[in-house]
C-alpha cells in the first residue's frame, strides 16, 4: 500500500514500530515464547520415544495405535483454524488461549484411561500447541527490530531441539520406569506451564496489530463496505496481492518437510534394525546430536542477520540433504553421529528461516493466517506424508525399496526444489522492517 | 473438490505400486521377530501372538527368549533386533536368514547373564509363493552375518529407484514453477522485486521503494 493509499485508508504511522519496545520487554518476551517452542519438540519426542509404553499400557495392536497416532497428527492442521483467529482476535488472547488449552489438555493426557482418550487429549493438545508455535513466530517478527529480528527468531526456534533433549535426558534417568510410568512426563510439564499461563499475561498485544486494528476501526467507520472492515476472510491469503508468494514459501515449506520428517521419524528404527545400534545407543545419539545441532538453529538466526536469508536458506537446505544422505548411507557408527549432528545442524536448524519467510513476506492483516497456511496445511502435509511415504517404500517385507535407509536418501532429493525456489522467487528482506517489505507505512 | 479427490486417488494408486508382488524373507523374519517381542507385554500377548503365528511357528520362541525367570516383567522379550540377507537353504526352496537379538532380562538376572542371540531362521515358502513362513532357528552357519557385523544388507535401492528420485524432484520444481507462474504478479512490496533488493524490478512495476521514495 502506498503512502497516499494508506492516508485514505485512515494509517496513521505507528512511531518507532518494531524497534519502540524496550530491550527489557523484548527479553521477557523472547523468555515468555520460547516454552512454545520446546513444548513442541517435548511433546513430539514424548510421542516417538513412549509409543511402544503407551501401546503397552493400553494394549491395542499396531493398526490401532498407527490410527491414534494419525489422528493426533492431524490436530496439527487443524491448528490451522484456531491459529487463523490471531488476525482476528490479535496476537495476544490467542497466545493466552492457546497456552491455557494446552496445558489442560497436557494434564489430561496423563489421565487418559484408554488409547482413544488419550488420541482426543492428545489431538486437541496439538491444536493449542499449532497456534501457540505460530502466534509466538509472529510476534517475534512484529515486536523485534529488523536487526535483531533474526536472532530472536534463532533463539526462540532453538528450544524446540531443547525440548527433545530433556526428553532424552528423562528416559535416560528413567522417569518412564516409574509407577505411571510415561504419564510422568505429560504431568512434568504442567508446572511450568501453570506458571506460564499466569506469567504470559505480562505480554502485551504487538504494535503492528494494533495499528492494524486502528486502521480496521476507522476503515469500518469511514468505508463499512470495505473488505478488510471486518478483518481477513478465510481466503484471505490467497488473495491476488498475496497469492503468489503464499504458494512459493507453501511449496518451500513443503518439499522441506516432506523429507526431512521422513527421516526424524525413522532414524531410531533406522538405526536399531539396519544398522545394529542398540536402544541405548540410539538414545545417546539423539541427545548428543540434539543437543550439538541446536547450534545450527542459533547459527541460522546469526546468519540470517549477517548473510540474509537467501543464501541461508540455500546453504541450510543444501548441506542438510548432504549430511541426511550420508547419515542414512554410512555403515561407520563415528561418521555417522558427526554426519547426524550435522543433519540436526542444517536440517532442523533451518527452522529460523523458514519462520522468517513465514511471517516476514506476508502483511501484517493477514501475517498469521499466511502463517497458518504454510505451517499448518504445507508443513503439516509433508509432517505426515513423509513418514508414510518412507514407511511404504521401505517396508522390509513389501516395500519396493525395502530399505528405509536408502528411501530415506532418496525422498532426500525432494528438497532440492527448494533451494531453487529459493533461489529464484524469494526477495531479501535482511535489514528491513517490514513496513519495507510490504510498502506499510510505519 | 474434484481436484482433491482426483489427487488422492493418484496418490493412493502411485503408493499402492510401490509395494514387492512377493515379500522379503528378511522383513517377515523381523515381522516375526518383532511380534514374538511383543507377546512379553501383558496386554499384548493376544494381538502378539496372533501376529507371530502369521508369520511362523510360535513355539521356536523358546529358542530366542530367555527363560522366564530371567525375563523383564511385563517388558518385550528383545530391547533390538536386526536381521540379514536371506540365503538359499539346503532344502530346494527355503531361505536361510541370519539374525541377532538381545533380550530383555529382569534386572534380578545374575550378572554376566548372556542376552545376546546370534542364530539364523530358517524360512519356506507360503501363501502360495506370495511370503515366507519361519519354521525353524538353527545355529548360523559359516559366512551368515547381519550388517552390524559386516554382512549384506537385506535390501538396498537399484540405480532405477535413484533415478526415480532425481525424476520426481524435477518435476516437482517444474510443477512447483508451473503454478508460481500461473499465479497473479499483483503484489505490494517487495513481493515483485528481483532478489537482491537493490536490482531494479525487470517487471517494471512501481515498487514499494517507488512508493516510499
Amino acid at each position: 500500500m502506498s503512502d497516499t493509499e494508506s492516508k485514505t485508508a485512515g494509517l496513521e504511522p505507528i512511531e518507532g514500530a518494531g524497534s519502540g519496545r524496550s530491550n527489557s520487554y523484548l527479553r521477557l518476551l523472547l523468555v515468555l515464547l520460547v516454552s512454545a517452542t520446546f513444548f513442541e519438540g517435548y511433546d513430539n519426542s514424548i510421542l516417538a520415544l513412549l509409543l511402544g509404553d503407551i501401546q503397552a499400557t493400553f494394549a491395542v495392536p499396531e493398526s490401532t495405535l498407527g490410527l491414534a497416532r494419525g489422528i493426533i497428527e492431524v490436530g496439527s492442521f487443524a491448528a490451522f483454524f484456531f491459529t487463523r483467529l490471531g488476525d482476528r482476535w490479535g496476537r495476544r488472547p490467542l497466545l493466552l488461549w492457546s497456552v491455557v488449552g494446552y496445558t489442560l489438555m497436557t494434564g489430561l493426557t496423563a489421565f487418559s484411561w484408554d488409547i482413544w482418550s488419550f488420541t482426543l487429549f492428545q489431538f486437541t493438545a496439538r491444536i493449542f500447541l499449532g497456534a501457540e508455535y505460530a502466534v509466538a513466530v509472529t510476534m517475534i517478527v512484529e515486536e523485534f527490530p529488523a536487526k535483531r529480528r533474526s536472532k530472536a527468531l534463532g533463539t526462540l526456534l532453538a528450544f524446540a531441539a531443547a525440548g527433545v533433549i530433556v526428553v532424552g535426558l528423562m528416559l535416560l534417568v528413567g522417569l518412564q520406569d516409574g509407577p505411571i510410568e510415561w504419564r510422568t512426563l505429560y504431568l512434568v510439564g504442567l508446572l511450568p506451564l501453570v506458571l506460564l499461563s499466569i506469567f504470559r499475561r505480562r505480554i502485551r498485544e504487538t504494535q503492528r496489530f494494533t495499528a492494524e486494528q486502528v486502521r480496521r476501526e476507522t476503515l469500518s467507520v469511514d468505508d463499512p463496505g470495505h473488505p478488510d472492515a471486518d478483518g481477513p476472510g478465510f481466503w484471505a491469503p490467497w488473495a491476488a496481492r498475496t497469492r503468489r508468494m503464499l504458494l512459493v514459501v507453501g511449496l518451500i515449506h513443503l518439499t522441506r518437510s516432506l523429507p526431512l520428517f521422513g527421516s526424524t521419524a525413522w532414524w531410531a528404527y533406522y538405526a536399531e534394525r539396519e544398522r545394529g545400534f542398540t536402544s541405548a545407543e540410539v538414545g545417546f545419539y539423539i541427545i548428543f546430536a540434539y543437543g550439538m545441532g541446536v547450534v545450527g538453529y542459533w547459527a541460522c538466526g546469526q546468519l540470517m542477520e549477517r548473510w540474509g536469508r537467501r543464501p541461508t536458506a540455500m546453504l541450510y537446505f543444501s548441506l542438510g540433504t548432504v549430511f541426511a544422505i550420508i547419515l542414512f548411507q554410512v555403515d561407520n557408527k563415528l561418521i555417522a553421529f558427526f554426519a547426524q549432528i550435522f543433519a540436526v545442524f542444517f536440517g532442523l536448524g533451518s527452522a529460523p528461516v523458514m519462520g522468517a519467510f513465514a511471517t516476514e513476506l506476508f502483511p501484517t492483516s493477514i501475517r498469521s493466517q499466511a502463517a497458518a497456511w504454510t505451517r499448518n496445511v504445507f508443513e503439516i502435509a509433508g509432517f505426515m506424508g513423509g513418514p508414510l511415504i518412507v514407511g511404504i517404500l521401505g517396508d522390509h517385507a513389501t516395500g519396493v525399496v525395502g530399505s528405509i535407509g536408502d528411501s530415506v536418501s532418496i525422498l532426500m532429493l525432494l528438497w532440492l526444489p527448494g533451494v531453487w525456489l529459493v533461489y529464484r522467487y524469494i526477495p531479501e528482506t535482511k535489514g528491513l522492517e517490514l513496513e519495507d517489505v510490504h510498502g506499510e507505512v510505519r | 473438490m474434484r481436484r482433491i479427490v482426483l489427487l488422492v486417488v493418484v496418490a493412493s494408486v502411485a503408493l499402492g505400486a510401490c509395494s514387492t508382488e512377493r515379500d522379503r524373507a528378511a522383513g517377515v523374519t523381523e515381522r516375526f521377530l518383532q511380534a514374538l517381542s511383543d507377546s512379553g507385554r501383558h496386554g499384548l500377548i493376544e494381538s502378539a501372538t496372533e501376529r507371530a503365528a502369521e508369520h511362523g511357528d510360535t513355539a521356536l520362541a523358546i529358542d530366542l527368549a530367555a527363560p522366564i525367570e530371567l525375563r523383564a516383567e511385563d517388558e518385550r522379550l528383545f530391547r533390538d533386533l536386526e536381521v540379514g540377507a536371506p540365503r538359499p537353504a539346503e532344502r530346494g526352496g527355503d531361505v536361510r536368514v541370519p539374525l541377532r537379538l538381545t533380550q530383555r532380562l529382569s534386572s534380578d538376572a545374575p550378572e554376566g547373564t548372556p542376552d545376546e542371540v546370534r542364530a539364523s531362521a530358517v524360512l519356506e515358502p507360503a501363501a502360495g509363493g506370495a511370503s515366507w513362513y519361519v519354521v525353524a532357528i538353527e545355529p548360523r552357519a559359516e559366512g551368515e552375518r547381519v550388517p552390524s557385523e559386516g554382512g549384506a544388507r537385506p535390501a538396498t535401492a537399484e540405480v532405477g529407484h535413484w533415478m526415480w528420485g532425481a525424476a520426481i524432484a524435477a518435476l516437482m520444481t517444474l510443477g512447483s514453477v508451473i503454478l508460481i507462474e500461473a499465479s497473479p504478479l499483483r503484489m505490494t512490496g517487495l513481493h515483485h522485486l528481483p532478489p537482491d533488493p537493490t536490482a531494479e524490478d525487470p517487471t517494471g512495476h512501481p515498487t514499494t521503494r517507488d512508493a516510499l521514495d
